[in-house]
């Protein structure tokens, strides 16, 4: 087991966004997380990469809260932002020296990766250029680079395919299953439905900042019998099903 | 119309209010009070050893007019949402622009005013004017100035490039010719010409506009253009959102961060030094504090006030500098890297540390060669020494966790 979430209950404020969650990410698992906007997503994920306190409850990654090592919590997570996060004044190959740097990779195994990934998403010519100038796509590349250079146990990825083109979205979605195989855990939010379906192995549907229902397509289905067949069609309908209970 | 110009002046006003709060932060000022007084002082010092027959004055005198004329311009106030917003109110825009100039032009006399009061001593010494006549030579400027509005505006309703000879005549050479005569033959002559420069110039642009449609690409860039350069002023001080400086490559400083060491410990400095060599923000705080600190030492022949100046100086680049350490707050990977935050504040010192012990060393190196003083030297850099010392060691760690909390 690596991450897991028990009675989680937070947000931004005192107010909690959260209510009470539970789950976990299994290792070699790709489990999607699915909500409408504001249902919780972000803010589940800001939790679990550190960036927000919990109110209550307590997240771990094998065993161990941020709290009692920070440190080797963090070296554990791999995060891809929803929206690039770049620093202007660093070139391709200085994004990659950093993460090297921070994560205290093996230069030269981590170079050799790296060259790799760069060649994938055909950005190995751009290596002296400054990212911040990049287009959105571009930069979501960096970011995927640079979260998969590091070989962390847990992967956080936050609605990777806004942005990206056909070509980088299968490349990316090979990734996650090599990386899979060498038993890292990952955790996606996203909206694209039909890619979630066909690659995830799990699903958490969030709702209101509660976990309206979770398990594979499966279980999925016999849960919600007269909703449908597909991912979307269960979905569509498990959501106006929350809204009309409001 | 009349209500939009307004509401933006005075959005405008409370902005320039906001930032000029921590332009005349108690820093700042006091090193404003030392710029004032050493440049009124060796002014003054001028005025005594100048010698009336001096050919230069002249020139000089006609030089600074043309310059003080030059400062302040159109001030629009156009935002970047008008043209799709106010299209359909386009006639209505002229009186708009009207108003902008009127104030444009208000702020211009103060320029004016201000300019040729600075420069009246000098007159008077040179040329034995009486004051009359200098106050004439300012309200030949302020004429001038409004029918350089007026030009402004009405390239506004121009769809054809910048024409840079009218420019270069209306706001260079004509005015060049005009205190040329006033300087040399008489005064009210040269606000007779100013008059007929500036009435031609407004009348062309009051016949014209009605004719021609407002250019609202180019209106909105101009405005763009002023505004980024005042928000460039404030962000010396303070950080300003709309302006984060630009980057640039700068490849030709490779080789000094080649010289950081990529150990992890030194992720941060790796990180920062870059951001202190290619953001224009920091590194032209850096270079123009330590560039204006050295002149200003060269002027300053004593001792004690040198070294003053020097720990004034050093004290407010550093500080200036701090905000470096936050700067990438706003990035989630410096939050998710598993490095704990006293090595960050370490790198941070440590790079602070290099920057400053340069500057105390060229401040060092121009004291001693302006006053041929090897001892000099040598007591600047001792007392820089301490001073870094003191601020690294004991003022920051506390100013460094207000800033965190």
């Amino acid at each position: 087991m690596v991450l897991k979430i028990e009675h989680l209950v937070g947000g931004y404020s005192q107010i909690p966004v959260l209510k009470e969650i539970n789950f976990e990410v299994h290792e070699g698992e790709l489990v999607g997380l699915i909500g409408l906007n504001g249902a919780g997503k972000s803010t589940t994920i800001n939790h679990i990469i550190g960036l927000l306190t919990p109110q209550k409850g307590k997240i771990t990654i094998d065993d161990k809260t941020i709290y009692q090592d920070s440190d080797a919590y963090k070296k554990q997570i791999a995060y891809i932002p929803e929206l690039p996060v770049l620093y202007p004044e660093l070139t391709l190959k200085e994004h990659i020296d950093l993460t090297i740097m921070a994560y205290r990779l093996d230069a030269k195994k981590a170079w050799q990766r790296a060259d790799e990934l760069l060649t994938t998403f055909r950005l190995a010519n751009k290596l002296d250029w400054f990212p911040d100038n990049f287009s959105k796509g571009m930069k979501q590349k960096v970011m995927i680079v640079c979260a998969f250079l590091t070989e962390a146990k847990l992967y956080i990825i936050d609605e990777p395919f806004l942005g990206l083109d056909p070509l980088a979205t299968d490349d990316l979605l090979k990734l996650i299953d090599e990386r899979k195989s060498h038993r890292a855990a990952v955790l996606m939010s996203t909206h694209v439905l039909d890619t979630a379906e066909k690659y995830c192995d799990r699903f958490i549907l969030l709702h209101n900042g509660k976990i309206q229902t979770q398990g594979n397509l499966a279980s999925l289905r016999k849960q919600n019998p007269s909703l449908g067949q597909s991912l979307t069609d269960i979905y569509l309908g498990l959501a106006r099903e929350g809204e009309t209970h409001e | 119309m009349s209500d939009l110009w307004k509401r933006r002046q005075h959005a405008h006003f409370l902005e320039m209010l906001k930032y000029l709060r921590y332009v005349l932060n108690d820093h700042f000022v006091i090193a404003l009070m030392f710029l004032v007084g050493g440049l009124g002082y060796g002014y003054s010092n001028f005025l005594k050893t100048f010698h009336t027959t001096s050919w230069w004055a002249g020139p000089l005198i006609i030089f600074f007019l043309v310059i003080i004329l030059q400062i302040g311009r159109l001030a629009s106030l156009l935002k970047k949402a008008d043209p799709v917003f106010l299209l359909p109110r386009e006639h209505d825009m002229h009186a708009y622009l009207k108003q902008a100039r009127l104030h444009s032009l208000f702020f211009g006399i103060c320029i004016e005013i201000l300019g040729t009061a600075i420069l009246f001593p000098f007159i008077v010494i040179a040329f034995h004017f009486s004051g009359w006549q200098v106050a004439g030579l300012g309200l030949a400027l302020i004429i001038l100035k409004f029918g350089e509005l007026s030009i402004e505006l009405n390239q506004l309703y121009q769809n054809h490039a910048f024409i840079w000879w009218l420019w270069v005549g209306t706001r260079w050479l004509l005015p060049i010719c005009w205190f040329i005569v006033g300087i040399y033959v008489n005064v009210w002559l040269t606000v007779i010409l100013a008059l007929v420069q500036s009435f031609i110039e407004v009348f062309q642009e009051n016949r014209q506009w009605t004719t021609r449609s407002l250019n609202w690409h180019l209106a909105v860039t101009i405005e763009e253009q002023r505004m980024l350069r005042i928000y460039r002023f404030f962000n010396l001080f303070t950080d300003v959102p709309n302006v984060h400086g630009t980057v640039h490559r700068r490849k030709y400083l490779d080789g000094i961060l080649a010289m950081i060491n990529r150990r992890s410990n030194n992720t941060y400095v790796y990180l920062f030094s870059r951001a202190l060599l290619r953001s224009t923000v920091y590194s032209g705080l850096y270079f123009r504090l330590t560039l204006l600190g050295m002149l200003l030492l060269v002027f300053v022949p004593n001792l004690y006030l040198s070294l003053f100046l020097q720990v004034v100086f050093i004290y407010l680049i550093s500080f200036q500098l701090l905000p470096l350490l936050v700067n990438y707050n706003e990035n989630v990977f410096t939050h998710l890297y598993p490095i704990k935050n006293t090595i960050k504040i370490a790198g941070f010192n440590w790079l602070l540390a290099r920057l400053l012990i340069a500057t105390s060393l060229l401040f060092a190196v121009v004291v001693g060669i302006s006053n041929i003083s090897l001892i000099q030297a040598i007591l600047s850099l001792l007392l820089g020494g301490v001073e870094i010392w003191i601020l690294i060691k004991l003022y920051f760690p506390g100013r460094i966790k207000k800033m965190n909390s």
